[in-house]
């Protein structure tokens, strides 16, 4: 629930912000901001299942993000799509996770009725 | 304690998604595409090419005229320069209208009747007629020819021709067989095209028998075109 505050706060605030990514770059970021999404659902899934660790969490969150764009932008120079991989990859563990948090919550919402 | 610090850290890191995915949203609508077929395609890129080859021709005009335009505002000895430049135009446009001479290199044709076929027959076609110079003019200004003159009456936009019988009327002036049409332009385009076998000098002579004889020179002269035109009603649009 608050994942799902947070990310409209945030749409608002770069909307109002009004600060725009130069054009070239948007691929890239677009593979970062997907590999953000799936350290956020990673975090989820230990903080349900109380495994959640901060470090591993923020080298995570921010490590994926540099490393998808930098593979991205290798693939870009080289000309093979290599953001391709971390595309499958962040995808597959995303709605891994989300089937994992899907599990706990209904199991949850049966055991406390 | 690690729910809630894990809740805070993943509101954070939400708000950071937010805000990258705000940033990277293009809301500008940047050229919609479309999809042409293969043959659609092809004429939308022979038309871009075209309206590329036109820009070039425009700006090579807009050059032209704009160092004209500095040459006349610029120059030291004004007055007598512009004249000199403006004489010269005057000189170019005359002879596009054929209202000067003209001399270069071209072609002769001289036809005359088939008098021996006429005079055993009667027939008629065996004469040349005035619509016969004119589809052969037609095919010189096909050829390229620049300046035309039928027995010395230069052929301009205005000329007309009909039938006077035993003669032909061209521009008001009455000439006769034989016909001496001469043409200045590429002298072997002009020959050859002329004497294909579709165009109109073969079906004149080997049809209807009319004699002919067809001359490359290097050096033709064509005079002016004698008259005055006196245009009464048509009235230029000058645009501003």
């Amino acid at each position: 629930m608050l994942a799902v505050i947070g990310l409209i706060i945030g749409i608002i605030v770069g909307a109002v912000w009004n600060i725009n990514i130069p054009d070239k770059f948007s691929p890239y970021i677009s593979v970062a901001i997907f590999a953000c999404l799936d350290s956020v659902f990673g975090a989820l899934k230990a903080s349900l299942a109380k495994q959640f660790r901060v470090d591993i969490f923020i080298s995570g969150f921010f490590g994926n993000a540099v490393l998808a764009a930098a593979l991205a932008y290798l693939g870009d120079k080289l000309g093979v799509p290599i953001y391709l991989a971390a595309v499958i990859v962040f995808g597959g563990r995303i709605f891994d996770n989300f089937a994992t948090i899907r599990r706990v919550l209904i199991e949850k919402a049966k055991s406390h009725q | 304690m690690r729910t809630n610090e894990a809740h805070i850290f993943v509101f954070i890191a939400c708000i950071i998604i937010g805000i990258l995915i705000s940033m990277n949203i293009d809301f500008k609508k940047s050229g919609t595409s479309t999809f042409l077929t293969a043959n659609q395609y092809q004429d939308a890129y022979s038309e871009r090419s075209k309206l590329y080859g036109e820009i070039g021709d425009l700006q090579k005009q807009y050059n032209k005229y704009h160092f004209k335009l500095s040459k006349y505002k610029n120059s030291e000895e004004s007055r007598y320069e512009i004249i000199s430049e403006l004489e010269k135009e005057l000189e170019e446009n005359k002879t596009k209208l054929g209202m000067s001479d003209a001399e270069g290199e071209g072609i002769t044709l001289t036809l005359s009747d088939a008098t021996d076929e006429y005079n055993s027959s009667g027939n008629e076609t065996y004469l040349i007629h005035f619509y016969d110079i004119m589809f052969l003019i037609n095919d010189l200004k096909n050829a390229g020819a620049e300046a035309i003159s039928v027995n010395g009456q230069r052929v301009v936009d205005s000329t007309y021709e009909y039938c006077g019988g035993v003669n032909i009327n061209i521009n008001g002036v009455k000439v006769v067989t034989p016909f001496y049409i001469s043409a200045i332009g590429n002298k072997e385009v002009m020959k050859k095209y002329m004497l294909m076998d579709e165009n109109y000098l073969k079906y004149l002579t080997i049809v209807r028998k009319i004699k002919f004889d067809i001359e490359i020179e290097d050096n033709i002269k064509i005079s002016s075109y004698i008259g005055n035109k006196n245009y009464k009603y048509a009235r230029s649009k000058i645009k501003n």
